[in-house]
């Protein structure tokens, strides 16, 4: 099982800070634990496509193998700094 | 040094930790807790990190604000946890030889932070509601982000 931890907007819309998904075989993709995470979760589906992934302290792409060791970490944009810049700051 | 913290931020503090006697000039830039946003009333907000990485990205972006624009000092602090209006949620120091390159290095590591920070906003808006402010994408989203030729996250 993987750790799928989420942030942010993602948080509000999964209803939950973590959750596990299961690993058929150990060598999956970032991408394919989205999909999976798709059908566990439907409402995170729109939210997707801008999503970013970490694991540990670095982002990690879509393609790239998931470490299972560790917690997936879900990335909505981001929001930091001062207001947002459509309004100036 | 802690660059994500829940205390509330100093800007003495940080021109002390920045002091360099090769410098002739200083520019600090802070956010602040705005009363408003979109034409909502707002009444406090709450900012949350994930904060491994986001040490991390301050940590590089300081050192690439440095060498890019060559400041003696370059220091950012991000508060997170729920902030009242009128509180400071960023304060970015930078310290060089002469002023320009000091607010040219300023300029761009505020506008840096807001592309690669994992930090969200949480308004508190004066109707009760609340909600989050929509961001950037980083860099390995599905969607390209602003900074899609590599950035911090690929290595």
């Amino acid at each position: 099982m993987l750790d799928v931890q989420f942030y942010g907007v993602l948080e509000q819309v999964a209803g939950t800070r973590s959750l596990q998904v299961e690993l058929v075989d150990d060598a999956v993709t970032v991408d394919q634990v989205l999909e999976r995470l798709r059908g566990q979760v439907p409402a995170l589906s729109e939210h997707l496509p801008r999503v970013a992934c970490a694991q540990g302290d670095a982002l990690v792409r879509r393609a790239d193998p998931v470490d299972p060791t560790r917690p997936l970490v879900l990335l909505p944009p981001v929001s930091g700094g001062a207001m947002g810049t459509q309004e100036g700051s | 040094m802690q660059r994500i913290t829940r205390e509330p931020l100093d800007v003495a503090s940080l021109l002390g930790d920045t002091e360099n006697d090769t410098c002739g000039a200083f520019v600090v830039f802070g956010g602040t807790v705005r009363n408003h946003h979109q034409g909502r009333g707002v009444a406090g907000m709450r900012y949350s990190a994930y904060e491994p990485m986001a040490e991390r990205v301050l940590e590089e972006l300081e050192e690439e604000t440095r060498r890019r624009f060559g400041v003696a000092e370059c220091r950012i602090v991000h508060r997170i946890g729920e902030l009242g209006i009128g509180e400071t949620s960023v304060l970015v120091a930078v310290r060089s030889a002469h002023r320009g390159d000091a607010f040219s290095a300023g300029q761009y590591a505020i506008d840096t932070l807001k592309e690669r920070l994992p930090v969200w906003k949480e308004d508190f808006y004066t109707d009760g509601s609340r909600g989050y402010q929509d961001g950037t994408p980083l860099a390995t989203a599905g969607v390209a982000g602003p900074d899609d030729g590599g950035g911090h996250g690929d290595r």
